[in-house]
């Protein structure tokens, strides 16, 4: 090769090299705080509308998740109105730090969840009102804390998790029989044979006999097959009943998130990977989040909870809100439950307009 | 620029790996997470392979020290102490190859405000950061200028590999792209 030629890649290379690195508003907007808490190193990206006197804590999904993607789910019509921290739980998304794994115990993240909480407050003023905003994990993390530490909330939004494993699992186990009668009623079979936990199923008739045959689901064993009947039909459901498109017209890109922002997606998996081995492993048939029941103790809940739930979610089914209503010990005035009528597991994605309004009317009337 | 490598665009005859090296370097945690790396390298052990006609291959053991800081942005700031050691290749024609293992000290400083409890309430704490050993591999490509000119540069893409512990109960892996040059010391 000539050397001008050599010369003029190398320069070429440093040129795009360089020109990868610019910022976005995900690195100059808001604030980015971190609490350091036995052990661990946890972000939370704070932003939104610095002038309200309203903060949203946002506690995401897993265990093991991340708070980055739901940035799009707030920006357009949430953060507008109130100020939102965007919390990575510990060992989970871009949380940093060191702690012994034994430690890491629901407890220990409810504690995490007040500290965080306490810093909020801290940062921004005494007298911010914080409501939780829990999605799927994050509503057994926020229901935990509301029962274990001394409440320091306005009020919760809860969408699509559970308090508890009997409903949880008993809503599943409904999702799968009454979607496979549907296809068998409608003429559809089951496109490919489920082999789960050494059993095989070669038509939606056997998945049926099944559900009714393994009510209720109490074992690792049951619970291993029922996820694996859930591949029955979630492709019917999603494509008959769940809108196709989010509301969200501006989101945020996955290549700004994973290369432009505070966030690392390879630290995100390692982390969600590491946190399924640990404390929500299904194969060693050890989670935290696996057969729990909180619902004895809910009565004792009586601060303002709005329940937004997707009404087509394969994990946490419309029963388990119909029961977290039913159970808590919040007065009739000051609880509602809001159907996304074409949203799975994701409502504040895919219906982001009405979850989004939703939640502010609620936030506007217990403020 | 091109003048000043035309003007040096001499043929070399006995080419051979400099006692020492000196290297500055863009160096990208993930690529786009930027900073710079200085290092220093010195053969240990090395071969010239007479192709003929002037042609030489050279392959040798290098040995080097680095210091590396990068930003990534609203999450951590990485400063690092490593000594490496690896292969080295020039072809006859100034093309250039490598693969190193590398490993040493980090110091990582979360890039923000930060809080903490300290047994009564929440307060801000200082960013001293905390200690990680870093270990890893990583391989290069480029020309060397010096292989057929007077001009004592080389240019290398680098990808890097390594891991950083304790981390999260663990170890983390990272990648980086460096994007060196590198200057004969006479």
């Amino acid at each position: 090769m000539k050397l001008y030629t050599q010369v003029f890649l190398s320069i070429l290379i440093l040129c795009l090299t360089f020109s990868c690195n610019k910022e976005n508003m995900l690195l100059t907007e808001g604030d980015m705080l971190f609490l350091k808490h036995k052990g661990a190193s946890m972000p939370v990206l704070v932003r939104g509308n610095f002038d309200s006197d309203v903060i949203i804590l946002f506690l995401h999904g897993g265990a093991g998740g991340t708070a980055a993607s739901h940035i799009e789910d707030f920006k357009e019509m949430v953060e507008p109105e109130y100020i939102v921290a965007y919390w990575d739980q510990r060992h989970a998304g871009s949380s940093q730090g060191n702690f012994d794994k034994d430690d890491w115990t629901i407890d220990l993240m409810a504690e995490d969840m007040q500290m965080v909480i306490n810093m909020l407050k801290r940062k921004y003023g005494d007298d911010k009102k914080v409501f939780a905003m829990g999605h799927s994990w994050g509503v057994i993390l926020g229901t935990y804390y509301l029962l274990d530490q001394e409440n320091q909330l306005q009020g919760a939004i809860f969408s699509n998790g559970s308090h508890s494993s009997e409903h949880e699992y008993s809503a599943r186990l409904d999702y799968v029989h009454d979607f496979a009668q549907e296809m068998i009623d409608n003429g559809i079979a089951l496109t490919e044979e489920i082999k789960v936990e050494g059993e095989t199923f070669t038509s939606l008739e056997q998945v049926v006999i099944w559900t009714e045959s393994n009510d209720p689901i109490d074992s690792w064993t049951k619970l291993k097959i029922l996820n694996g009947l859930v591949n029955a039909v979630f492709d019917y459901v999603q494509e008959t009943y769940v809108q196709p498109n989010s509301d969200v017209t501006s989101g945020v890109s996955s290549s700004e998130l994973r290369f432009q922002s505070p966030y690392n997606p390879l630290i995100y998996r390692i982390n969600l990977l590491r946190t399924g081995q640990l404390i929500n492993n299904f194969n060693n048939e050890t989670s935290i989040q696996e057969f729990y029941d909180f619902t004895t103790q809910m009565g004792d809940i009586n601060i303002p909870i709005s329940l937004i739930w997707g009404k087509y979610d394969h994990i946490v089914g419309l029963e388990v809100a119909e029961d977290y209503y039913q159970v808590i010990g919040t007065p009739e005035e000051n609880k509602e439950l809001t159907i996304l009528e074409n949203s799975g597991h994701s409502g504040m994605y895919r219906e982001n307009i009405k979850f989004s309004q939703t939640l502010i009317d609620f936030v506007e009337k217990h403020r | 620029m091109l003048l000043f490598f035309s003007m040096n665009s001499l043929s070399a005859q006995t080419f051979e790996l400099p006692k020492f090296q000196i290297s500055l370097s863009y160096f990208g945690e993930m690529m786009t997470h930027g900073g710079i790396r200085l290092g220093i390298t010195t053969p240990i052990s090395q071969t010239i392979k007479d192709k003929g006609e002037e042609a030489f291959i050279n392959k040798g053991w290098l040995v080097g020290g680095y210091v590396t800081y990068y930003k990534h942005p609203r999450n951590h700031k990485g400063l690092m102490f490593t000594g490496a050691i690896g292969r080295q290749r020039i072809g006859k024609n100034g093309f250039q190859t490598s693969l190193n293992i590398e490993a040493g000290y980090m110091l990582s400083i979360l890039d923000g405000e930060i809080y903490e409890w300290n047994s009564s309430e929440i307060v801000e704490a200082d960013s001293r950061g905390s200690s990680h050993v870093v270990f890893g591999l990583n391989g290069g490509l480029g020309w060397n200028f010096g292989k057929k000119t007077d001009l004592p540069l080389s240019f290398m893409i680098q990808p890097h590999f390594y891991f950083q512990a304790p981390y999260n109960t663990i170890i983390v892996p990272r990648v980086a792209l460096e994007t060196k040059l590198t200057y004969k010391l006479k």
